[in-house]
């Protein structure tokens, strides 16, 4: 198990993909984030940062790209049909869940290493923007535990993806439903029935994003919600080493 | 268990079905050490397909294949058992040689093993290209790297999907030889091709498949001798008289007529010529002195093309399967 996580993780960082992904991720905090999330205080009084909670959503906004962590699990797995190395792979290696788990390990690696770039892009241009607006002082114990939080929320989602390219092994079709599901199913599930939607994946890190601060009646604890993401990722890849990774490979 | 101790690959009624598609049907053969046993057929036999089967990459619909004595699933650390290079594999474009290598070097040797991964890329020729990307290879030399990934577990047995495609003439010899040079020391290679003329000076054994069955298994000697013990052309302007003589006086020998050079005009005698098969030359000529046959031209077949007559026979010539992939 050792040596295929060195495998994986050589397969991994030998292509450009994650760091591809992580200045994806990064720009996307920044940009779409913390970014317009500080001008546009400047604009509206309404919005304005010189109260705690608005600071407190700003920081939040640093886990904003969780969805690329699920792509990068995605593509991790499902690179290997796009690319047809899936059969030196399990030349390599024919047992699919020990691939599978190896492959999760690293993605999580790799899913921390995208959210410390998204943390440390995002708290640093939070730090050059404030200075022009008038905003609530920086609570550094919030934004650690928020960064935490993210790195956590990355890894498991990483991890998710990979179980998901497990299942569905079209890379199109796998980052179509992610995305599907993440921008549109989940956020309506989550809207109307509240108490089904933090059971979802996108509850459970959404409970492991806000951390203990926020953590209101409708989301489960951070813990809870992390085991429950681990199990969402167990079954898809039980399941799919037992179905989709065992179908013939021509 | 002793047979399989000396039979490092035993197919054993191998069927595959692709929804209606029969692409193997109740295949059997063996492959035996010290030997390059090349596995015929023309496009859509089902040789990758039982490639694929023997390497647990396609799910048999009956039978299976064991290698000594285990599926390829059981084997622990398979790629140091087997060796395969399949059509169809694929690199990832953005990764470069060494890294592909180091990516399977990892699992069998616990640590990525740079000296081993550069001087087996030097051995196949990809010396000056170990840092390069993939995605800039030719096809010969993604075959040549394919070739790399099966030899880097230094395994007993290579399995072989078309290795000559893309590969120069230079780089088809050194294949052959390499083959020759790899089927020693117990150890055996399973090459297939569509093209017999390609691996036929360098394999032992072949066996023949054609729409998913086997036509023929044995050596290559044995199927040469089969293949008629020996085929004799001869030009003439008395053919028809000759070929009289022939069934008279050897009944168990065949005649046949062909058509020889038909751009030529040069009279009868010189648009067709007299395949006999059955009879030696020194045969042939004897007949002709002693019954006052005039001959023009008398000549022993090369005994490959006989082959490739026999190949095409077996299965149905080949070439009208040639779009069928
Ligand atoms: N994934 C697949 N789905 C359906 N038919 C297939 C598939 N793979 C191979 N075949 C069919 O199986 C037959 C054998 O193919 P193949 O094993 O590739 O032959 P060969 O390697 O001898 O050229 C062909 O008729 C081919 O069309
Ligand atoms: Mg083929």
């Amino acid at each position: 198990m050792r040596v295929l996580f060195i495998s994986e993780w050589i397969k991994t960082t030998s292509t450009k993909m994650w760091w591809i992904l992580a200045l994806v991720a990064a720009g996307f905090t920044v940009l779409l984030g913390i970014v317009p999330g500080i001008l546009l205080s400047g604009l509206d009084e309404s919005l304005g940062l010189s109260d705690p909670a608005a600071m407190a959503q700003l920081w939040s906004s640093l886990g904003g790209a969780l969805v690329i962590a699920l792509i990068l699990g995605i593509v991790a797995m499902t690179g290997e049909y796009r690319h047809k190395t899936i059969t030196d792979t399990f030349l390599t290696e024919p047992r699919r869940l020990h691939l599978v788990t190896a492959k999760a390990a690293v993605q999580a690696i790799i899913g921390i290493a995208v959210a410390v770039t998204c943390v440390v892009l995002g708290v640093g241009a939070a730090l050059a923007l404030l200075p022009t607006q008038t905003h609530a002082p920086i609570d550094w114990a919030l934004v650690g535990e928020i960064s935490v939080g993210v790195l956590v929320a990355f890894a498991l989602y990483a991890v998710l993806g990979v179980a998901v390219g497990a299942l569905i092994n079209n890379q199109v079709v796998a980052i179509v439903i992610g995305l599907l599901w993440v921008v549109f199913i989940e956020p309506i599930v989550v809207g109307f029935l509240p108490d089904v939607g933090k059971w979802l994946p996108g509850g459970a890190a959404s409970s492991i994003l806000q951390g203990t601060t926020a953590s209101g009646a409708d989301l489960l604890s951070p813990w809870l919600g992390g085991l429950l993401l681990l199990a969402y990722a167990a079954v898809f890849a039980v399941v799919g080493a037992q179905t989709t990774l065992r179908r013939d490979i021509t | 268990m002793t047979q399989t101790a000396q039979t490092p690959l035993v197919v054993s009624n191998l069927t595959k079905r692709f929804g209606n598609i029969t692409a193997v049907e109740s295949l059997s053969f063996e492959v035996a050490p010290n030997r390059v046993t090349g596995f015929l057929g023309p496009n859509g036999a089902g040789k990758t397909t039982t490639l694929r089967c023997i390497l647990g990459l396609v799910n048999p619909s009956a039978g299976d294949a064991r290698i000594d004595g285990k599926s390829y699933s059981e084997l622990p650390n398979p790629t140091a058992v087997v060796g395969a290079a399949l059509e169809a594999t694929g690199f990832h474009p953005g990764r470069n040689a060494r890294d592909t290598l180091r990516i399977r070097s990892t699992v069998l040797y616990g640590s990525r093993d740079d000296k081993r991964i550069t001087e087996l890329l030097n051995y196949v020729g990809l010396g000056d290209a170990i840092t390069r990307k993939v995605g800039g290879y030719s096809l010969g030399m993604r075959q040549r790297l394919n070739l790399a990934m099966a030899l880097i577990g230094e395994p007993r047995m290579l399995i072989l999907d078309e290795p000559g495609n893309g590969l120069d003439p230079a780089g088809i010899a050194w294949l052959r030889s390499f083959m020759r040079g790899f089927a020693t020391d117990g150890r055996s290679v399973l090459v297939s091709s569509h093209l017999l003329s390609e691996v036929k000076q360098s394999v032992d054994d072949v066996v023949i498949l054609d729409r998913g069955r086997l036509v023929a298994a044995d050596s290559l000697a044995a199927l040469l001798d089969h293949s008629g013990g020996g085929t004799v052309s001869v030009l003439g302007p008395e053919l028809d008289r000759l070929q009289v003589v022939i069934a008279e006086q050897h009944p168990a020998a065949t005649c046949q007529v062909e058509a020889n050079t038909p751009s030529t005009q040069g009279g009868a005698s010189a648009n067709a010529r007299l395949v006999v098969t059955g009879l030696s030359a020194a045969d042939v000529g004897h007949l002709a002195y002693t019954n006052n046959v005039e001959l023009h031209g008398l000549t022993a077949q090369d005994p490959a093309e006989d082959l490739e007559r026999l190949f095409l026979r077996l299965t149905g010539n080949g070439s009208a399967q040639e779009d069928s992939q």
